[in-house]
């Protein structure tokens, strides 16, 4: 109400990509704030499971649309492909519907996830408070000035509406990553305590119980799952070989995916497929996670204290699995690199060497000792103090 | 820290506890909902991860009951008969429920069945080791839970009315009739056990309980969704009708007041947006050109653009009213509802009527009283500044989980 601010989240892209700020929205909104997302609307249902309320804003533009606009684009210009590009696109269809809400809404502060920058040209074009929200490691700046960063098409986003263009000076960034993580940076930067997102859904009984053998768990995300076809091959090997070796290692397999995903895969008695899961709770019954490098993954087992085999394929994935390497706590293998009797060393070492769960101990002591969300919303949207009243 | 929130079905019941729930995990502790298994949608669509094990009696079941008997002794409620306590369907006369009859038949499996919910939440909570229960006034498992595992039990109210009332039709806490309590070696249910209350309502309209209490701000969730397009205002004062479902099923089609409500405010110059459940739409028919109808909007989303709204007395709406400010005419049925009713209104926020005995002109003139008498205005934006010092849910999960002994592990 009067004393409280207007906050609006703004996402786009994918449905995975509000995951890491939806606790801080939550929290603001427990702060007594006023909580709204704006997404486009193919992403308002994904994004309705916050529990706060959304407004549908802009087209929406299918995935493989604006990825083939920026292979392209990059072609026709003889440039490298810029994944920057398909925020870039999706931004701009975004913007007039999200300007014109914002106009109407007034929130003090804008907050965006670093892949909607839409929500950065709305938040400047009004003069309000521009906070970014990281996935995790800074995949958008990756420790370099915006400058030498973003490409023209970022620019006219903000020319095209009159806003000024943002200076690396005025960024204000807030990180749920490790510190260990965190590429340098002149940003105003804000680091919170990661809170997983994926804790929808049942949680069996079973979870309950410590595992009589250390427990696998596999999961290729959610963004991943979503597209597993031809190009994900791969990841079907890598499920085929871990149930071959499981007897060996005495262990046992829980599969977080789809099961149509799993389809013509024997499954033995020491395997458990467990659908779309909630991940924090198998998370911390398990002595290994083994994933695709997306960072809602990462982070998770990062906060349990559990080490990581990481297998990206995709560009964005590879930058998140790259950055977890130099904690000690993961290892990392590209998809196209791996194989049987690698995959067997790697699962063999991390589950039998100490130094990975120290490691991972590690991680999940740095990440549990950031400021919570509660204290972060205090900081940075003003504390309804008695004096304001 | 581990938080294990047992809920009773009906969102109305366990939706105020959400925001403490959130502000719980964003202070990095753990949050587990044991709910009814036709709660896990909502309860997923609020962000918490749900175990669906809980499974008490229906308390809209429970509630039919109550009205069969008193409608035994000459009672009712309403003159249009009352509704099957089991089936939910219009009963032509009384005599088409035999309670003795059901009882003999029914008996056994149903506290059989209350049994497996109340042990199976018990040994998850055994597995799981929470280090505090938060529960709904009208949850009995999360008192267990606190009981049998040593830990403290929260109970959090809706609204004004408390966990001891003594008005016939106010008492919310259950009753055991399945002997878990014993069974599982703990003192017997009881308002006694009721030890801890969070409590959202300001002194003005709270119920005065003597029990030690943690005041938390209402900060209302009621459902999340998308953001809709309001209708225009046309320069006029916006009257939100609010109409929960819980009267249908408690009451039948007869308490269904909006078509009286929409009469009522016919010749008044106002906009009215009707906010009720999908079934109610059907209802309605056609409708002049100055109401809209709204299906399942979060209220507060709508609140604070209102000048006043009617409502069927329900907590939630009335709770939702007075954060936003806004002057309310509540049209209570059940006795529970009328002590909300009373309560809430004691700021002279707003005034309350009798539902089943007010009548069109009653609504008319309700209504005009709190648009143009600029007290209830006046008393309603108090009331909200008196809501909006309390301490938010943010601030208060410190206090919740200060004297808990801690655990290791959680997240």
């Amino acid at each position: 109400m009067a004393n409280s601010q207007r906050v609006l989240l703004a996402t786009s892209v994918t449905t995975t990509h509000h995951h890491s700020m939806a606790p801080f929205g939550r929290a603001a909104f427990a702060a007594g704030h006023q909580v709204r997302f704006a997404a486009p609307p193919g992403l308002v249902d994904a994004v309705a499971r916050t529990g706060l309320p959304v407004h549908p804003v802009g087209p929406d533009l299918p995935t493989e649309v604006v990825v083939e606009r920026a292979v392209q684009r990059a072609a026709a210009q003889g440039r490298p492909f810029d994944g920057k590009l398909i925020f870039c696109d999706v931004a701009e269809a975004m913007t007039e519907d999200l300007l014109a809400l914002a106009e109407q809404w007034r929130p003090d502060v804008v907050v965006w996830d670093t892949g909607t920058f839409a929500g950065a040209v709305v938040a400047a074009k009004l003069g309000v408070r521009s906070i970014r929200f990281l996935w995790g490691a800074d995949i958008l700046k990756r420790g370099r000035p915006l400058a030498e960063r973003m490409p023209a098409e970022f620019w006219s986003l903000f020319d095209r509406v009159g806003a000024p263009r943002p200076a690396d000076s005025d960024w204000v960034t807030i990180d749920p990553a490790p510190p260990s993580l965190r590429l340098p940076t002149t940003d105003e930067l804000h680091p919170v305590r990661y809170v997983p997102y994926g804790v929808h859904g049942e949680i069996p009984r079973w979870l309950c119980e410590p595992p009589p053998q250390p427990r696998i768990c596999l999961t290729f995300g959610m963004t991943v799952n979503g597209q597993m076809g031809e190009q994900f091959a791969i990841y079907r090997q890598v499920i085929t070989s871990l149930v071959d070796m499981l007897a060996e290692l005495d262990a046992e397999l829980v599969i977080a995916m789809p099961p149509d995903q799993l389809a013509g895969i024997q499954l033995p008695d020491r395997v458990r497929a467990v659908g779309t899961f909630p991940l924090p709770m198998l998370l911390s019954t398990c002595s290994l996670l083994i994933h695709h490098g997306g960072m809602g993954s990462a982070l998770t087992a990062g906060l349990l204290g559990v080490p990581q085999l990481l297998i990206p394929q995709l560009p964005d994935n590879r930058f998140y699995a790259n950055s977890f390497v130099p904690t000690g706590a993961v290892r990392c293998v590209p998809a196209d690199e791996i194989t049987p009797a690698g995959l067997r060393r790697d699962v063999t070492d991390l589950l039998g060497d100490p130094a990975f769960r120290a490691a991972a101990d590690r991680v999940r002591t740095e990440m549990l000792a950031q400021p919570l969300p509660n204290t972060v919303v205090d900081k940075l949207l003003a504390p309804l103090s008695t004096a304001s009243r | 820290m581990r938080v294990l929130f047992t809920v009773t079905r009906y969102s109305a019941h366990y939706f105020p506890l959400v925001p403490t729930a959130w502000a719980l995990r964003a202070a990095g502790h753990e949050v587990v909902v044991a709910c009814p298994p036709c709660e896990v949608a909502l309860v997923g669509r609020a962000g918490l991860a749900a175990v669906p094990i809980e499974d008490g009696h229906d308390p809209m079941y429970l509630g039919r009951l109550h009205q069969y008997f008193q409608a035994r002794q000459g009672q009712a409620l309403l003159s249009g008969g009352v509704l099957h306590p089991v089936t939910g369907q219009p009963m032509r006369d009384l005599t088409e429920f035999d309670w003795a009859r059901y009882k003999a038949e029914h008996r056994d499996a149903n506290v059989a069945r209350l049994r497996a919910g109340l042990d199976t939440t018990v040994a998850f909570a055994r597995d799981w080791r929470p280090d505090l229960v938060v529960h709904d006034p009208l949850n009995m498992t999360g008192v267990l839970v606190g009981q049998v595992l040593g830990i403290p039990a929260w109970c959090h109210l809706w609204g004004p009315v408390g966990p001891l009332e003594e008005r016939v039709g106010t008492q919310l806490v259950p009753r055991d009739h399945t002997d878990s309590f014993a069974r599982h070696g703990v003192p017997p249910m009881g308002p006694e056990l009721i030890e801890r209350i969070i409590d959202p309502c300001p002194p003005v309209i709270g119920s005065g309980t003597a029990l030690p209490t943690l005041p938390v701000r209402c900060v209302p969730y009621n459902g999340s969704g998308t953001v809709p397009e309001l209708p225009p205002r046309g320069g006029r004062p916006r009257i939100c009708v609010a109409w929960g479902n819980s009267l249908d099923l408690l009451l039948g089609p007869g308490s269904f007041l909006v078509p009286d409500i929409l009469r009522a405010l016919a010749p008044l110059p106002v906009e009215v947006v009707v906010v009720c459940g999908s079934a109610g739409r059907d209802r309605l028919g056609p409708l002049p050109g100055n109401v809209h109808v709204l299906s399942d909007l979060p209220l507060r989303l709508l609140l604070p653009y209102c000048e006043a709204i009617v409502y069927h007395g329900g907590a939630g709406s009335g709770m939702t009213a007075a954060w936003a400010g806004v002057p309310q005419l509540a049209l209570p049925f059940t006795a529970e509802q009328q002590l909300t009713a009373e309560r809430i209104t004691r700021a002279g926020s707003g005034v309350w009527h009798v539902g089943y005995e007010v009548g069109t002109t009653g609504i008319r003139d309700a209504v005009s009283l709190l648009l143009d008498e600029p007290r209830y205005q006046h008393n309603a934006a108090a009331l909200r500044e008196e809501i909006a010092a309390m301490p938010s849910p943010a601030q208060v999960v410190e206090d919740l989980v200060a004297r808990p002994r801690c655990h290791e592990g959680a997240v």
